[in-house]
């Protein structure tokens, strides 16, 4: 007699099903930072400048945006043409449909001028004016001239810049005679310019803060300019209302958020959780601090600013005012949104983290090294101090590192106790008392939400903002895996029961 | 040696105390919080007062009204002339003669009608605070702009821009008088007698109550606009501020409010809310800067907010006092005159009297409304705007967003965890749990901005796609593994160990590539037109490009990575005893999973989901952004929403300190912290419940 055939059911419909959750959740992810990466490249990799004749006669040059179909001509297409020069056509963006299209070239000799105001500049140019000489186009030394004047103007303006911020009231009479004759260079040299459609423009070369050829450049030098656009990105003031220049500011103030906050949550959190993990008995009052801890970890972001606003600033902050600052009043000084607040807020929201892995660090220390250290008499704090400690260093780094990502890209709390668009200042300067802690401030995640959701121009923006959210992501996942790193390392510490 | 191990025995103790102290102001902190917000939003509780200030003897005096300077008032004497108090400023009334018959001011004293010997004049009045010396002294003016003899009328009511309008009853009839260039043009109405009236303060209509109707009058054409019947003799009138509600006091005692409508052509007069009371109704007085008024009855006054509906506050006052009710222009003070020329004066703390449980919760029936709703639009271009403070569009816009969420997020963040921690390898886990608490990190500003500004678009494109592949995927993969059932043992083992994970990514790969190659194929043929005019047209559904469905994809993206690593955790921590149990018994890995793993570890995959609700509640990032946030009541996902952390965040940086929106937001904040708490202990709850049924077999 044969056995009866044996029918087991593997639930494989069901796994799959299981499986292809989990693939859908990291491709996700994978699909997010792909989605940013590209943006990024997209908008910052230089682009041939390229001049569309249309059939009206009408000539256009530009930098193409994407292609897309045309909604009025079924089946045609059109192109987002970038046409910039903001202060003569009033709008950066035109579609040019594909159809009307009767010629499209590259012109050599076609440049784009990145300018302090008004955006960039797309056109030819016909004539160069300096120290009282001419030169055109066609002169051998013309691409010479044109390069080092522009050098020399662009030195000039960041010098007077510098120099007119640093005049406050009494200017001294040096300091005047230097803006006049700054100001004297500067209006010394012209750039007279053609657009596409033939309308001239005569600008002064301190309005320019570069120039350059994209036609003319090979794959090499684009990628330099790519590279070159990231590093101004990164390291210069922004323009025109935050949609252009660069995000320094707005790094500067993260960081230095994060620094203020890391004081107040550091010793905050690692000595509760020593007294957690070390000097806890079993009592309501322990109960109470861990019940607290653990309130803290699910409170909303935003209820954290609702409270940093109602007793950090206003209520603290006006104490403050009304005890030290009673002569601004009825200006607020600290009774306003600031660094200082911002920070005590963070600190609150972030507690939880660094309490609960600086427990886990704490734990690190195996048992047989504390009693080891108390058998020979040392005293409770001193056992802490010079044996536990040691071990418990990477845990509290990755609690530090874990708040640090957390509030680099917070930005509820924020926008309640001190965040602003654009800051006229920063925390930390020059002048005296140095430490400016009731500045507002910029910050990285804000000025995603600002420029994203609050700009005249989110168009000509998107490169920013897809920049600016890589950077913060990419800080933040490289923030979390050096803790994944830590962690790791403690946790073998503790398995391996030694340092 | 002993010194030595005295000192430290010293310091360890002041270690452990100021240890102990840093810890203790973790539980501070957390009682600040919680106390700080509950500060903020008590004064909403306490109601509006007000309180007897005194009385004052000025002698005879036909009218009375408090100045903007605070303790000040000017009167006008019969003699004709105003009298400035404190100080005794006289103020001549330009071609004024005794005896000085009638006299009234428009609602907020800006004109003045005096009907005296010569006929009647309209003054102007400009009132100053100007700085003498040290002192602040109220500086009155009085420009004559209309003067004229019209004859004998009552005058009833004054109102008007440039030009004032007057409202009188002459003879058994209607007179309406316009000064127009320094003199008055009078017409005459055969209307029902006027007993009050009221002019709006352009100048355009007026609402004039006779005995038994109330008529909406067009005084620029002479006709009647609306009318409606009154069951009781009116008393007094008056508009609120803003010009929209009428307020009407009669012999009843009943006051009634009413509002003028639209109505095809023409307009219609509706009551729209009443408050009754004991004794006739002898003067009513608007507040000059939100939507309360003053009642005076005999014997008490009354505080009443139209939009709560409600008497906030009452004081009782001497019989005799019974008119001349004003309120001071700064809200602080109201006044009341007896006929004596005795005055009394009342300080005023309004409070927030349109924010009541009625108000935040209920459905209200605003200004300009036709029904009672729930709306929230706190701010309107100017204070003559209702604020509507509803908190429930909030509320049901957070519980939709989190909704729509766990809506993808649970099953997945769930389906997940079961794969990883039960038929992954060790090796691989250890790959994946890192990767999704990295995942966990990512900013919510991020995944709102990707949402918002890449994805909605996209979505909005796409939509009939994207359904279609909800659609196809878990179809293809539940008939995949149907047929793959079907195999000999050998291979389906075989199967398991090598080819799953190449075929179930595959087969997603497929189902999304048919869905994009189909899409365009069965959308124009099952909804012609395209699916979202389909839906539009058929359904009145109109589709917002940020909507309920991207935000609650990206919230749930936010929410995952907790939802999967507490589950996770949850199934990991199951004793594999009772898997290895099951298996012994000869149950398949996925039965044995799913029978015996699983409900082990309901206890944390609940509080993973609870968790997980409590987070997608409290994100206010992702909803700002990706949401469209529009405080509209609609479960469709295809609309937008506004929760209460996104409104805390947008609206709270604009509220002035003290004001009624700041403390609304302040306790929708303190709502949302009662919430999370509430959250965390359901969670806890239920852990504990669960695990004493299904964890006893540890």
């Amino acid at each position: 007699m044969s056995a009866p055939p044996v029918r087991v059911s593997e639930g494989l419909p069901s796994r799959a099903i299981a499986f292809a959750a989990l693939v859908v959740a990291l491709a996700l992810m994978a699909g997010m930072l792909l989605v940013v990466v590209v943006g990024t490249a997209h908008g910052f990799w230089p682009r041939k400048l390229v001049a569309f004749t249309l059939a009206d006669g009408s000539e256009l040059l530009g930098e193409p945006w994407g292609e897309e179909p045309d909604p009025q001509a079924p089946g045609n297409r059109r192109v987002r043409l970038k046409v910039g020069n903001r202060d003569l056509l009033g709008q950066d963006f035109v579609f040019v449909r594909l159809a009307e299209v009767v010629a499209e070239a590259y012109p050599q000799d076609a440049v784009v001028l990145e300018r302090w105001e008004y955006g960039n500049f797309y056109g030819f140019p016909v004539l160069l004016k300096y120290d009282g000489r001419e030169v055109a186009p066609g002169d051998p030394q013309f691409e010479q001239a044109l390069t080092a004047q522009l050098a020399k103007a662009y030195r000039i303006t960041k010098r007077f810049a510098t120099l007119r911020a640093r005049i406050t009231t009494a200017p001294s009479e040096e300091e005047l005679a230097e803006l006049n004759t700054l100001a004297a260079h500067l209006s010394s040299c012209n750039l007279t310019l053609r657009t596409a459609s033939g309308v001239t423009k005569e600008i002064t070369c301190g309005e320019v803060v570069r120039l350059w050829r994209p036609n003319r450049m090979g794959l090499g030098a684009q990628t330099l300019e790519f590279i070159r656009r990231l590093w101004q990105f990164l390291f210069s003031e922004p323009r025109e209302a935050n949609t252009e220049g660069g995000i320094f500011p707005a790094l500067f103030g993260t960081a230095f958020l994060v620094m203020l906050m890391t004081v107040f949550v550091v010793p905050l959190g690692v000595l509760t959780a020593v007294y957690l993990r070390e000097y806890a008995k079993d009592n309501a009052f322990t109960r109470g601090v861990r019940m607290a801890v653990s309130t803290l970890a699910g409170v909303p972001s935003i209820v954290f600013g609702a409270f940093g606003l109602a007793f950090f600033v206003y209520q603290v902050g006006g104490a403050v005012d009304r005890l030290f600052f009673a002569a601004n009043l009825p200006t607020p000084t600290f009774g306003t949104g600031g660094v200082l607040w911002a920070s005590l807020t963070m600190a609150l929201l972030t507690l939880p983290v660094v309490v609960v892995a600086s427990e886990e660090g704490l734990s690190a220390a195996p048992p047989e090294v504390r009693d080891g250290a108390r058998a020979l008499g040392a005293t409770r704090w001193e056992t802490l101090r010079r044996v536990v400690f040691p071990y418990a260093k990477p845990g509290i780094l990755t609690g530090v590192i874990l708040a640090v990502a957390r509030a680099a890209g917070e930005v509820a709390p924020l926008m309640l106790t001190g965040v602003v668009k654009l800051a006229p200042s920063l925390p930390l300067d020059g002048t005296p008392p140095f430490l400016h802690l009731e500045r507002k401030f910029m910050h990285l995640g804000f000025h995603i939400y600002d420029v994203g959701f609050q700009s005249p121009n989110i168009e000509a923006a998107r490169p920013m903002i897809f920049a600016t959210t890589l950077v913060l992501l990419l800080l933040v996942v490289v923030l979390n895996l050096l803790a994944l790193i830590f962690r790791n390392k403690a946790r073998k510490a503790l398995e391996g029961g030694v340092l | 040696m002993a010194e030595a191990r005295e000192k430290a025995r010293r310091a360890d103790r002041l270690a452990a105390a100021a240890i102990a102290a840093v810890a203790s102001l973790v539980l501070v902190a957390v009682f600040l919080l919680f106390l700080y917000l509950v500060r903020e939003v008590w004064p909403l509780l306490r109601s509006p007062r007000i309180v007897h200030g005194g009385q004052f003897e000025q002698g005879k005096v036909l009218l009375a009204r408090p100045g903007e300077l605070s303790g000040s008032l000017w009167v006008l004497r019969e003699e004709g002339t105003l009298e400035i108090s404190p100080g005794g400023q006289l103020v001549g009334l330009e071609g004024v003669q005794s005896p000085v018959r009638q006299a009234l001011t428009d609602r907020w004293g800006r004109w003045l009608g005096v009907v005296h010997g010569a006929g009647f004049s309209a003054f102007r009045l400009r009132s100053q605070v100007r700085f003498q010396g040290q002192d602040r002294v109220l500086e009155l003016r009085a420009r004559t702009v209309v003067f004229g003899d019209p004859g004998d009328f009552e005058l009833l009511a004054l109102g008007g821009e440039e030009d004032p309008v007057a409202v009188g009853r002459w003879g058994q009839g209607l007179c309406v008088l316009k000064g127009r260039s320094g003199s008055w043009e009078a017409q005459s109405f055969s209307q029902p007698p006027p007993r009050v009236a009221v002019v709006e303060g352009r100048g355009g209509r007026a609402w004039i109550a006779a005995a038994d109707t109330l008529v909406l009058w067009d005084l620029e054409r002479g006709t009647r606009l609306a009318s409606a019947p009154l069951s009781s003799s009116p008393t007094s009138i008056t508009l609120l501020l803003g010009d929209l509600t009428c307020v009407l006091g009669a012999e009843d005692g009943s006051v009634t409010l009413w509002e003028a409508y639209p109505s095809g052509e023409g307009w219609v007069l509706e009551q729209k809310g009443k408050f009754t009371g004991g004794s006739p109704v002898q003067a009513l007085a608007p507040s000059p800067r939100d939507k309360s008024f003053a009642i005076l009855r005999q014997g008490v006054l009354e505080l009443a907010n139209l939009t709560s509906r409600k008497v906030a506050a009452q004081v009782p006052l001497p019989q005799r006092a019974d008119r001349l009710l004003t309120f001071s222009p700064r809200l602080d003070g109201l006044l009341v005159g007896e006929p004596s020329g005795r005055l009394h004066r009342f300080a005023v703390q309004l409070g927030h009297p349109e924010v009541t449980l009625g108000t935040l919760f209920g459905r209200v029936r605003y200004e300009g409304y036709r029904e009672a709703s729930w709306v929230w639009q706190s701010t309107g271009g100017s204070n003559a705007f209702e604020s509507k403070y509803s908190l429930v569009p909030l509320i049901l816009g957070s519980i939709k967003g989190a909704f729509y969420a766990m809506l993808f997020s649970g099953p997945l963040g769930l389906l997940a965890a079961i794969y990883t921690s039960q038929f992954l390898s060790q090796r691989t886990r250890g790959v994946v749990k890192p990767v999704v608490e990295l995942l966990a990190g990512v900013p919510s500003v991020v995944v709102g901005f990707v949402a918002a500004l890449v994805l909605a678009p996209w979505v909005a494109k796409h939509i009939f796609l994207i359904l279609l592949a909800l659609v196809f995927i878990p179809l293809l993969l539940v008939t995949w593994g149907v047929l793959v059932e079907r195999l000999p043992r050998p291979l389906q083992l075989a199967y398991e160990r090598r080819w799953e994970a190449l075929a179930t990514g595959g087969l997603v790969a497929l189902a999304i590539f048919g869905s994009a190659t189909l899409g365009p194929v069965l959308e124009p043929w099952l909804f012609p037109g395209g699916f979202l005019s389909f839906l539009h047209d058929r359904w009145g559904v109109s589709y917002d490009q940020r909507n309920a469905l991207v935000a609650g994809f990206a919230l749930g993206f936010a929410v995952l990575p907790l939802i999967f690593s507490v589950a996770e955790e949850a199934l990991s921590n199951v004793p594999p005893s009772l898997l290895n149990a099951a298996l012994s018994l000869g149950a398949s890995r996925a039965k044995a999973v799913a029978t015996v793993v699983v409900p082990a570890a309901a206890p944390g995959l609940l509080a993973a989901l609870l968790l997980g609700f409590g987070r997608a509640v409290g994100e206010t990032m992702i909803v700002l952004m990706a949401s469209g946030n529009t405080p509209i009541l609609s479960f469709s996902p295809f609309s937008g929403m506004r929760t209460l952390s996104a409104c805390i965040a947008v609206e709270l940086p604009e509220a002035a300190y003290g004001e009624s929106l700041y403390r609304v937001l302040m306790l929708a904040a303190l709502l949302l912290f009662l919430f999370a708490l509430a959250i965390n202990l359901l969670g806890q709850v239920v852990a504990r419940r669960l695990s004493a049924r299904f964890g006893g077999l540890r």
